[in-house]
């Protein structure tokens, strides 16, 4: 067994550069990814699919017009699907605790202290202490795409194709009515995504202050004041990846949506690698949560379709 | 071109285009990346309308018609003004661990005492009150076991607290352990280090108990876990740090399962063991081998919903430091003076000349070496020209100083074992940025870079 770099001679060049070709004239293409390449097979071949023109990869981008931006996303998202000859990979048999832990984010371990970490934000009337250090490299949201309403490709509704590349994560349910939940998690969870969603979503805000008791209104309204006054979301506060996924299957399903919304944000702006299987039942919820259509109203022209929850009401559904 | 953009291949002719600043990577052809060579030497047609959609993609994505890169090149200068103290305790330890980097136990005992870890916690929190910061860190880490000395463990958080609070910041402690902690020490641990704690443990018990033993030679794992068990049991933040012999790397999948079934920590760190102190001599573990039962590991973990971690992989982080050496690291030893490098722990150690850069100074200061500042500042990887064509580079950032030293003292860095390992991590890793992105290719909005060359500035 040797070393797999002993003594390397050379610098490593990986810079752009011409390379070999056979004299056969093909297009530039591009080519999806299938599979985690450590989920591939051991020859490391078969976790790429489709190649794709860089115009239809431009259309991805939502640089042409949205008909045919859905067309070709709807045609690259069913090529992502793996064939059905693909060879079935082994799967662990998790068996993992149910219980929630509040995390810490870095290890005070020397190697894994890449960066200065950057000055905790202090975010208004937190309610529980942070429990974890600040994240070592923060990925920004996407502000510049909060336009998008949809988050599944093929699927949508309003005719706009999300340019930010992920699943959006700023769509409001009922997260305000859970500003005062016993459970400490819930609480930080429905903050930051409150905080999240920004002044964006002031209007369903303040829906959710008005259709909540004294108490809850006096918090979702001081919540109000905060994102009016800059307040940012603090991912030192963010339940940890363990804390959310032990409340995807919260009997509350705004719970659950709420923990599948901290999760892509963990995934999103942290960087976090959520496993296959979590990402899986992330996206499940999501999508279950968009289909309940629970979005308030808002004053902004053709944004929300829907005033009030239809399907399956949240528990307690005029507070929340 | 306007970005800085690599290719790396792949199978099949195939070839992961990456432009590590513009947060954008995609999967592309031979077709693909000759054109764009081509636009970068200036010599594409561009006329056809596949081209034109090709250059107009690219414009989308960055890489070509825009701002220059805006690259990390953060290099402090001026006195030192850290808000974060190391304070390595104790060269002392309970165990006798074969791959030790340390030798903990066996080299001189060293305590320190409660003053050197009083006036270090004091300096930091006068450079947090001048800058306004609203938070000091307090570790405890080792050149041994940092419990070991549990009462200038315990005392000097209880003043760092007591003091920040004052003056209306907050303390936060975090510390590296082995695990073989008593009941009280765990209580402490839980109600007072915030910023959590990391525990040296190596998974399945058999493992464990090969290289992680007594100062009797007995296995270590069943207190280990109690403990880890306790810290569950509490909710309290932990992470763990596994270490990989070659001869471990086949059960590494196994550890990593046995991990993710019983216990529930923030993070799982997976190092192989390096060939520094007690195993100098072993043989490397940065194999082939480490990297398939890595990969294995990592696809164990994401069936439990985890995910597993190597240092120097470590993609869109995008820096120019691997670690605090470069940024002014305030590390105490135990005598007092000031170190970069937590494995640099001794003045007496081989390495001591390139990382002690200070020493206590009348009342609350320190003196700083100017020289020795100045050469660790530019171990940021801008300075490297053996890096400057590996992708990796703002993601890795040349690696652990020490470790590149301790195997070669030439002073050039000239890459290391660990580098196969690190390039092909991260590209594991932007493939699945690809992928958690759609599928077709990863594009972000670009991470605003820390600016500011002055510390406090």
């Amino acid at each position: 067994m040797d070393s797999v770099e002993s003594a390397p001679a050379r610098a490593p060049r990986y810079e752009i550069r011409q390379v070999f070709s056979d004299g056969t004239e093909t297009d530039p293409e591009i080519f999806s990814v299938l599979d985690p390449p450590w989920e591939a097979e051991t020859d490391r071949r078969g976790f790429l699919r489709v190649g794709l023109a860089a115009s239809a990869v431009l259309a991805l981008l939502g640089a042409c017009g949205p008909s045919e931006a859905t067309r070709v996303i709807a045609s690259a998202t069913a090529e992502l699907t793996p064939s059905p000859t693909a060879k079935p990979k082994p799967t662990p048999k998790p068996t993992p605790r149910p219980t929630a832990r509040p995390t810490a984010n870095a290890s005070p371990t020397r190697t894994t202290r890449p960066t200065p970490r950057p000055t905790p934000r202090r975010t208004p009337k937190p309610t529980a202490r942070p429990t974890t250090r600040p994240t070592p490299h923060p990925t920004p949201r996407p502000t510049a795409h909060r336009t998008c309403v949809c988050n599944m490709v093929g699927t949508c509704t309003c005719n706009t194709v999300c340019t930010c590349n992920k699943i959006c994560t700023c769509i409001p349910v009922c997260q305000a009515h859970r500003l005062l939940d016993p459970d400490p998690t819930v609480r930080t969870m429905a903050e930051e995504i409150v905080l999240v969603m920004g002044a964006v979503e002031m209007e369903y805000l303040r829906w959710a202050a008005a259709a909540a008791q004294p108490g809850l209104r006096a918090r979702i309204e001081s919540m109000a004041d905060g994102i009016g006054d800059g307040a940012d979301p603090d991912p030192v506060r963010w339940p940890s990846i363990g804390a959310c996924a032990a409340r995807l299957d919260d009997g509350d399903p705004v719970v659950a949506f709420m923990a599948a919304q901290m999760l892509e944000l963990h995934r999103t702006w942290r960087g976090a690698a959520l496993g296959r299987a979590l990402r899986a039942r992330v996206r499940t919820r999501i999508a279950e949560g968009q289909a309940m259509r629970w979005r308030a109203p808002a004053s902004a022209p053709g944004r929300r379709e829907s005033a009030q929850p239809r399907g399956r009401p949240p528990s307690g559904s005029t507070s929340g | 071109m306007t970005s800085e953009t690599f290719i790396i291949p792949l199978p099949d002719a195939r070839y992961l285009v990456y432009a590590p600043l513009r947060r954008t990577a995609f999967v592309a052809n031979g077709s693909m990346v000759n054109s764009i060579a081509a636009i970068q030497a200036g010599r594409f047609d561009g006329s056809g309308a596949n081209d034109r959609a090709l250059v107009r993609l690219l414009e989308e994505l960055g890489l070509v018609g825009g701002q220059p890169d805006d690259c990390p090149g953060t290099v402090l200068t001026g006195p030192p003004r850290p808000v974060e103290v190391t304070l390595l305790l104790t060269t002392a330890c309970n165990l006798r661990c074969a791959y030790c980097y340390a030798a903990a136990g066996d080299t001189p005992r060293q305590r320190m005492p409660l003053e050197v870890a009083l006036k270090g916690i004091a300096f930091v929190l006068a450079n947090a009150i001048d800058l306004g910061a609203p938070a000091i860190t307090v570790n405890y880490h080792g050149g041994g076991e940092p419990t070991a000395n549990w009462s200038v463990m315990t005392r000097s958080f209880a003043f760092a607290r007591d003091e920040a609070s004052a003056a209306g910041i907050d303390a936060i402690g975090a510390a590296a352990t082995n695990g073989v902690l008593k009941d009280h020490q765990i209580d402490w641990i839980i109600a007072n280090l915030d910023g959590g704690i990391t525990v040296s443990f190596d998974g399945l018990p058999e493992v464990h108990d090969r290289y992680r033993v007594t100062a009797r030679g007995g296995g270590s794992s069943g207190r280990v876990m109690r403990t880890i068990r306790r810290l569950d049991d509490a909710g309290y933040g932990y992470g763990i740090r596994l270490t990989v012999t070659r001869d471990h790397i086949a059960q590494l999948p196994a550890s990593i399962a046995f991990i993710c079934a019983q216990f529930g920590p923030a993070r799982i760190q997976v190092e192989p063991a390096y060939r520094l102190g007690r195993w100098s001599e072993a043989p490397s573990a940065d194999t082939a081998e480490f990297l398939a039962a890595f990969r294995e590991a990592q696809r164990v973990a994401g069936g439990y919903g985890r995910s597993i971690d190597y240092s120097a992989a470590r993609s869109g982080l995008m820096t120019n430091h691997f670690c605090g050496v470069s940024l002014d690291n305030f590390c105490l030893s135990p005598a007092g003076n000031v170190t970069a490098c937590y494995e640099a722990f001794s003045e007496a150690g081989e390495l001591a000349d390139v990382f002690f850069y200070g020493r206590a100074g009348p009342g609350s200061g320190y003196v700083f070496d100017e020289g020795t500042l100045e050469g660790l500042r530019h171990r940021a990887v801008q300075f490297l020209p053996w890096c400057q064509g590996c992708f990796a580079k703002w993601d890795c950032a040349g690696d652990c100083y020490y470790k590149a030293l301790a195997t070669d003292r030439t002073g050039e860095y000239r890459g290391s074992e660990r580098c196969h390992l690190t390039r092909e991590l991260t590209r594991d890793q932007i493939l699945g940025r690809i992928l958690d992105s759609g599928g077709v290719l990863w594009h972000e909005p670009p991470v605003p870079l820390a600016r500011g060359n002055r510390n406090g500035g």
